[in-house]
């Protein structure tokens, strides 16, 4: 029977069931969602980085940046089961994020609340939170929240790049290197990491542009970790990432140039009231916290890169053979052929990206983050020699250039696995080292630094 | 607002408050204009005025007529001549500048205009204009500003339809009679299937519908056909579900708003299509539209010109945008075709050489291919990603997959399939497919030796079952961020 053909006693029972239900399903429903969270709180490496930080339990790293905390993503667990850090009101801890900086940066509330209405984009290792839980972590920061910091706080050494760059250099790593050299001139530097992903080369000038007009003094090191492919500017990826990167940037500007507005606007009424306010279970959270309990996770297809057996780690053959099972494949090098390798065209790009740098720091170390041959073989063998051989001559005094490779930062393959949910796989990714592998090229630019600095 | 957010729940909740505590008519009607006021301004400033100026201008335009009949005509046509120029420039003013500006390049100094675009403006405008003509024509009569300003903002129809008439409408306002216990039942019915439709198959769809039409280069060519197929699930969803808690909301309140969906998607013409999707205003077109130009001096087949032109006016309706305009000729293009077709050679062979049964299969089959091609060029915002799109499918070219999407548009494709089968209502015998099931499967003479279930067991298994899906819906939904409904760009 259809409902418009109930009788009326139907209806009248129908509706004092549906009312009692609601209320009484939202109670069970969130005592059930809390007591499988607390569940989750016994996995043991959050268990140790909990005693250490403020440890929130958070899953949404949207909902966490809403409430002013940070979040961490763990190594073994990089699939998406991330905890937050509410570091602004432990704010001696945000010296692992951004080192060097007076405890009145740390702790200037003002700051913070503007840096977090930014954009949230890059994950950096974050060396101290992997002696303390023993498992490496990255930390989510805000690439155009650095502009915030320098404008009131200045810095010494400036981080840029991209996501190449932020998976190999470890910013607090290197601060505590250059701090452990005992030049005295590289003793508690302020390092500021404004890298970000696709950060192509006007992205580059772009950033340093805006650096400069905030900076009061000039740097005393900017490091570019500047990815070879970038230079391949017919790469159709190219402007997928631009337009994304300029959205971000104009959204910046627009929010610190347009000022406060002195019409009359009638406020645009949107929702403040979410579902998340009223009822933040989900079946997604719980999923999160259910898999980090029971420890397990479906790995995912992945189309740079691929999934190799955990087993083949044991000899350099078998690590081999597994990796050459894998096909080269670079999405933003997709479709570049040999003819791409002329660089007449990126030539006055990269002099625009490195004079802006020039015109902010006094001396300059320009790297290109080292990849694995996976993906270098995605595109044309002649692009990263022509770029390296260009590179080359724009060395100066002040200017360090480093074109060395995998092997010569001291790099295997095994620097580019990251665990997953799932012992028995091992993810590859091309291009991105993991936190062992990001302390060995911090360790090779740290060295650079000092040696540069000891030299008279 | 949106009705799926909490904020609407409350203010509805203190509408249907009123309404079952106070008994007087004014109140009851103060209240309910208030909280459509209230829900519209949250469009922002700019949108409420805007809908103002609409509401003030169509009825200072009946008010005229009424007053002095000899001009009544005059000042209708002044008043529709009106609405569609305020239509055309808040609407499509920005997108003509800019493609009079790709051919002459300097034209305004080469300066650009951007418009906000009001909350539901297509939808109020035309149900302003319809009960313009309809007034001129004699089927509505004249009613004063405050019950017309209820008309126009009463919010379960206000900024995605349906549109409303005002012979279904005022009414139903003129005497806002107290809900009783049916009222809230299939209100509550209605409601809570239109807010699982929209938080657990839309907006769990929705951001791989986004990834795959935001670079569809790089997906393979299966990602792609999955990503035509989940957005032609999460548009009916999203649209539907809209109308659906739109419609419970309003019965809620004791108030029938008409269909807009019958099955859609199980339809196997396109004529049938059109018959079943966005009902009220494939009718407003109809009765607005087409009927006036079929009386038109038109070259060739005149019912099929007007056809051809009211489905690309249809299309452009949606929006500024060349796809919308294709999407409008290929709705057009295949109503004509089938027209053509039904009187040629090989629909006698096709009904000679499959029983009704396979002839209803294969057209069904067909139709949806052509509905979801439609879908593409709809969710296409310009034609050079509609190309890229369809090369994308035909040469399979790309290589990038997004398997996380498969379950979850699979599963919303079985559930639609299921729910448009359950609810698929003839139109020859009137029945819906679910009771032509319960009869075969379930004889009346087994039913009636089945134990009867007590009414009141049931009606609280139905309130536990119903209170049940809309706790699952907001535990299933998606934690990114809440969609806007799709149709409220419109």
């Amino acid at each position: 029977m259809t409902p418009s053909k109930q009788p009326e006693s139907f209806f009248k029972v129908f509706i004092w069931a549906f009312g009692l239900t609601v209320p009484i399903a939202l109670a069970v429903g969130s005592l059930w969602f809390n007591w499988s969270t607390r569940q989750s709180a016994f996995d043991p490496v959050y268990q140790r980085l909990a005693e250490k930080l403020p440890l929130k339990n958070y899953t949404n790293p949207e909902e966490a940046k809403k409430e002013h905390y940070f979040v961490g993503i763990r190594e073994d667990r990089s699939s998406g089961n991330n905890f937050a850090l509410d570091l602004i009101h432990h704010s001696a801890d945000l010296q692992y994020i951004y080192p060097g900086y007076p405890q009145n940066m740390y702790e200037d509330r003002d700051l913070w609340s503007k840096y977090f209405s930014r954009e949230f984009n890059p994950a950096s290792w974050i060396y101290q939170f992997k002696q303390m839980g023993g498992v490496g972590v990255q930390v989510i920061h805000s690439w155009t929240g650095c502009f915030d910091i320098i404008d009131k706080y200045g810095a010494d050494l400036v981080i840029i790049g991209n996501s190449e760059l932020y998976y190999d250099l470890s910013p607090d790593f290197l601060a505590k290197l250059l701090r452990d050299s005992g030049v005295p001139s590289l003793k508690n530097l302020r390092v500021l990491n404004c890298a970000t992903s696709y950060m192509l080369l006007d992205m580059v000038e772009l950033t340093a542009k805006e650096l400069k007009s905030r900076l009061k003094k000039k740097a005393k090191w900017v490091v570019w970790g500047f990815s070879y492919w970038s230079t391949y500017l017919n790469s159709p990826e190219f402007a997928r990432m631009r337009e994304n990167r300029n959205k971000v940037f104009a959204e910046y500007k627009s929010s610190t140039e347009t000022g406060p507005s002195n019409s009359f606007i009638l406020p645009k009424l949107d929702s403040k009231l979410t579902w998340d306010t009223v009822f933040s279970p989900t079946i997604d959270k719980y999923q999160v916290a259910r898999e980090r309990y029971l420890g397990i996770g479906t790995p995912r297809p992945l189309e740079e890169g691929g999934y190799i057996p955990t087993a083949s780690l044991q000899s350099p053959t078998s690590l081999e053979h597994a990796v050459s099972q894998i096909k080269p494949f670079y999405r933003a090098l997709s479709n570049s052929t040999e003819a791409d390798c002329n660089l007449d065209k990126a030539k006055p790009a990269l002099t625009r990206a490195i004079s802006a740098i020039d015109r902010i720091s006094e001396k300059t170390l320009i790297y290109i983050p080292p990849t694995t041959p996976l993906h270098h073989l995605a595109g044309p063998a002649c692009l990263a020699e022509n770029v390296k051989t260009e590179l080359e001559t724009r060395r100066t005094q002040d200017r360090i250039i480093s074109t060395l490779g995998m092997e010569e930062f001291g790099l295997n393959y095994k620097h580019y696995l990251f665990p997953t949910e799932n012992k028995d796989l091992l993810r590859l990714d091309v291009n991105h080292t993991n936190s062992s592998g990001a302390e060995r090229v911090t360790r090779k630019i740290a060295d650079m630094i000092i040696e540069k600095e000891r030299t008279p | 607002m949106i009705y799926s957010n909490p904020d609407f729940i409350i203010l509805f909740i203190v509408t249907l408050a009123s309404f079952l505590i106070v008994r007087s008519y004014n109140i009851r009607f103060y209240f309910l204009l208030l909280a459509s006021i209230f829900f519209y301004s949250r469009s922002g400033l700019e949108d409420t005025l805007i809908f103002f100026s609409v509401i003030i201008v169509s009825w200072l335009a009946t008010l005229l007529a009424d007053k002095i009949p000899h001009h009544k005509h005059k000042f209708l046509n002044f008043g529709i001549i009106l609405m569609v120029l305020h239509l055309f420039f808040w609407k499509y003013s920005s997108w003509a500048l800019q493609n009079i500006q790709e051919i002459f390049p300097h034209f305004l100094n080469g300066r650009t205009i951007n418009l906000p675009l009001p909350v539901g403006i297509s939808f109020f405008t035309l149900q302003g204009i319809a009960y313009l003509v309809d007034f001129g024509l004699g089927d509505a009569g004249f009613i004063s500003f405050r019950e017309y300003l209820l008309f126009k903002s009463f919010f379960p129809q206000l900024v995605a339809g349906p549109i409303v008439r005002s012979h279904q409408l005022m009414p139903q306002l003129k005497s806002l009679a107290t809900p009783k216990p049916k009222d809230l039942g299939i209100g509550v019915m209605l409601f809570v299937s239109g807010f699982f439709k929209k938080l657990v198959v839309a907006d769990r769809l929705a951001p791989f519908i986004d990834t795959i039409f935001r670079s569809p280069r790089v997906y393979s060519r299966g990602t792609l056909i999955l990503g035509i197929v989940g957005y032609t699930i999460q548009i009916w969803a999203d649209f539907s579900g809209y109308t659906d808690m739109g419609r419970g909301a309003a019965r809620m309140l004791g108030i029938v708003i008409p269909e807009n969906f019958l099955s859609p998607y199980l339809s196997r013409t396109p004529s049938e299509f059109w018959r079943r999707w966005h009902i009220t205003l494939s009718e407003w077109i109809r009765d607005y539209i087409f009927t006036p130009l079929c009386f038109t001096a038109l070259p060739f087949n005149r019912i099929l010109m007007a056809l051809l032109i009211t489905m690309t006016i249809s299309g452009l309706w949606h929006g500024a945008s060349w796809t919308f305009l294709i999407f409008g000729l290929y709705h057009g293009g295949l109503l004509v075709m089938e027209a053509y077709l039904k009187k040629s050679q090989l629909n006698l062979w096709f009904k000679k050489s499959f029983n009704e049964f396979g002839r209803s299969i294969l057209l069904w089959m067909m139709m949806s291919t052509g509905v979801a091609l439609g879908c593409l060029v709809f969710r296409s915002q310009t034609i050079r990603t509609l190309r890229i799109y369809l090369r994308g499918v035909a040469l399979g070219s790309g290589i990038q997959s997004l398997p996380e999407a498969t379950g979850p548009i699979l599963w919303a494709t079985g559930f639609s399939v299921v729910l448009n089968l359950l609810l698929y209502k003839s139109f020859s015998s009137g029945k819906y497919w679910a009771s032509d099931i319960k009869d075969h499967f379930y004889p009346p003479t087994l039913q009636a030796s089945l134990p009867r279930i007590d009414t009141r067991t049931w009606g609280v298994v139905c309130g536990v079952g119903c209170a049940l899906v809309f706790i699952a819906a907001i535990f299933f939904r998606n934690t990114a961020k809440a969609q806007a409904f799709i149709y409220f760009q419109f």
